[in-house]
């Protein structure tokens, strides 16, 4: 075992393999800026590239790029509104109104770093899970799927923010948008209204572009100036508070990074869900839960610790069984393929060394894409001093472009569109628009795994275990976020 | 009773939802199970959420004061304000319009150019300058470096068919 670790790391240093690595960190880097063109963009480009290269050389290009595209996508989140991929989704809440309140250089040093940490803290814990994988993977099923759908619901309570009714409402909405095109048990179309393009149901990628970034570019027209009139402290002493906030932080970290590990592991569950839970986690416990929403770092640093975690969790699945734990991982199946390796419990014996390579590639270019955005972050951050006028048609163009690119459906532009101006309406009105997302993102997987586990198991599925531990945290939550409430009130 | 846009969009809220439960009803059982689950209930808030609009307005509605000298200025400024979201939402509309009928490549040129030199008031020089910046950025890194195959708007499509034959 040790030996193998050795090895894998040795390869990862190993010409041309770390070249390679630059390379994809690089693209990924790129890739991940571009709204609507993520991480699993990056590796479907990057396949045909790897045909003749090693194995080693092969996953450290894909690799490289993929591990570090949510921590680009975290730039435009926070300076623009505009999420470069579904899980950056959860970093908007808090990301953007701290650039809002000048503090655009700390919420980049935090999103960066924390990202960077949760990134080496999921290679490790990838490690660590390689010797008992097996049995923590199967103890998920879909009562568990389930159950685990409820919790996120539950968090729509929790992040609600000062209306729990229109809270709930807009989280609802989102939970009825999830349930539009075809049925997953009958095939009967749902609220497709004989558009084939809705077939496929609403993707979220278009909806958070709307509802986040053409709203907000909306205000700014309407409203003129920048995004923000100030730079509370100068750039890169923000930029290092971010980080030491972060370091501040660790055992927030920690647990949000732990968090998206174990949802990166468990097939069926999807990545995506990991910052939302990181953010609702990190909302309930921490003392400052009533800044959240309106610039708390530590909204930043939960969903940003979980985002690169949960690719390390994602890798277990993925190479222990050849299930993929998330579409990114879907892609890496196939470059295996490519390679002439076979995934599953051989590779564990046979090819050891490459899954220690895999996880030490993913650790060092977390940390060399933080290092490398950490340098530009102080520049990044005059973005939102910038005249309006210039960001509008800009932010506006990337909208559309990261709306078509998501399925290279133009159904996508009309979405990000309507969602624009329903976003808008939202943010004028001040209904909360981060639960409509949390909602879209966990109907299918909710819906999907309540059918399944009752087929499978009647209603005795509440019964089991984890079941039940899940169910005890679905209760404490909201009981929590009553009583909290109350004492606001 | 007079309907603020607040009123409107809440009442929106609540048509959508009742055309969602409605729909739903048309379904199978196992199909219709999981809408009605959560749209009946949230259509049940929607309509309290609007109800208690309505009534809190009213409840802190304050007489209008005779004497106070600013009273006539906020409706026009209510009015400009209408205005200027009108202006945004038909640069928003003419974005998506052109995207589809021009494609992504005319329209980063046409609607930043657009947008730069008329909504905004920036020189030429700026303009055209950040203009052809974003075509180059959209031309270099997305379709020559990334090879996406972005959309060339339905008027280019018809040309081409029109005139090159595919």
């Amino acid at each position: 075992m040790f030996e193998a670790a050795l090895v894998g790391f040795l390869k990862v240093f190993a010409w041309p393999a770390l070249g390679y690595m630059f390379l994809g960190i690089l693209i990924g880097l790129v890739v991940g800026i571009l709204p609507g063109v993520g991480g699993t963009f990056s590796l479907a480009v990057l396949i045909p590239f790897t045909f003749k290269m090693d194995s080693s050389s092969a996953f450290a290009l894909l690799l490289g790029a993929h591990a570090i595209s949510y921590t680009g996508g975290a730039i435009t989140t926070i300076l623009l509104n505009t999420p470069g991929d579904p899980p950056n989704a959860a970093t908007l809440f808090d990301g953007y109104p701290m650039t809002k309140k000048g503090e655009a250089g700390r919420a980049l040093g935090a999103a960066l770093s924390s990202s960077a940490v949760g990134g080496v803290l999921g290679a490790i814990f990838l490690i660590m899970l390689i010797p008992v994988m097996r049995p923590i993977v199967l103890l998920f099923a879909p009562p568990e799927f389930f159950m685990m759908a409820v919790v996120g619901i539950a968090f729509i309570a929790v992040i609600s923010g000062k209306s729990l009714l229109k809270g709930l409402i807009a989280g609802g909405f989102g939970l009825l948008l999830g349930l539009v095109g075809l049925d997953m048990s009958t095939s009967m179309e749902r609220f497709t209204f004989g558009t084939l393009f809705l077939w496929d149901g609403i993707n979220l990628v278009p909806v958070a572009l709307g509802l986040f970034a053409v709203a907000e570019m909306m205000e700014v027209a309407v409203e003129g100036g920048s995004i923000t009139e100030k730079i509370v402290s100068s750039e890169i002493g923000g930029v290092l508070r971010g980080i030491k906030d972060t370091f501040q932080r660790l055992w927030l970290v920690f647990r949000c990074a732990v968090l998206g590990n174990i949802i990166g592991i468990i097939p069926g569950i999807g990545g995506d869900v990991a910052c939302f839970f990181a953010y609702g986690h990190a909302k309930q416990t921490e003392k400052n839960r009533d800044d959240f929403g309106n610039g708390a770092v530590e909204g930043v640093i939960a969903p940003q610790s979980a985002i690169n975690a949960k690719e390390g969790g994602a890798l277990v699945p993925t190479v222990a069984f050849g299930i993929p734990g998330s579409a990114g991982m879907a892609i890496l199946l196939g470059a295996f393929y490519i390679q002439g390796l076979k995934t599953g419990p051989d590779m564990l014996s046979s090819n050891l060394w490459l899954i220690f390579s895999m996880a030490w590639t993913v650790a060092l270019a977390n940390i060399i894409g933080a290092i490398v955005c950490i340098a530009l972050a102080n520049r990044m951050a005059r973005v939102a001093l910038l005249d309006g006028g210039y960001i509008f048609p800009i932010v506006l163009l990337l909208s559309g472009i990261g709306a078509f690119c998501t399925r290279n459906a133009l159904g996508d532009l009309a979405v990000t569109a309507i969602f624009g101006f329903v976003g808008y309406g939202m943010k004028k009105y001040s209904w909360p628009r981060p639960v409509v997302i949390i909602g879209l993102v966990l109907a299918r997987v909710a819906e999907k795994n309540l059918l399944l586990s009752l087929r499978l198991f009647h209603e005795t599925f509440l019964l089991r275990p984890i079941t039940i531990l899940l169910i005890l945290i679905v209760v404490a939550t909201l009981i929590f976020t009553l009583r909290g409430r109350r004492k606001q009130a | 009773m007079k309907l603020s846009f607040r009123h409107i969009f809440n009442l929106s809220v609540v048509v959508l939802l009742a055309v969602y439960v409605i729909t739903a009803m048309g379904y199978n059982r196992q199909a219709r199970l999981m809408p009605l689950v959560i749209s009946i209930p949230i259509l049940i808030l929607a309509i309290w959420q609007t109800v208690l609009d309505f009534t809190a307005e009213r409840k802190f509605k304050e007489p209008p004061s005779k004497t106070s000298a600013r009273a006539p200025e906020a409706p026009a400024a209510a009015v400009g304000e209408v205005n200027k979201e009108l202006r945004v939402y038909l640069w928003v509309i003419f974005m998506f319009v052109s995207l589809y009928l021009v494609g992504f490549i005319a329209t980063t040129f046409l609607f930043t150019f657009l947008s730069l030199k008329v909504r905004s008031g920036f020189s030429l020089k700026s303009s055209l300058g950040v203009s052809v910046g974003s075509l180059a950025f959209l031309y270099v890194l997305l379709i020559r470096g990334l090879h996406v195959d972005l959309y060339p708007g339905v008027i280019t499509l018809a040309l081409r068919k029109a005139f090159l034959g595919y």
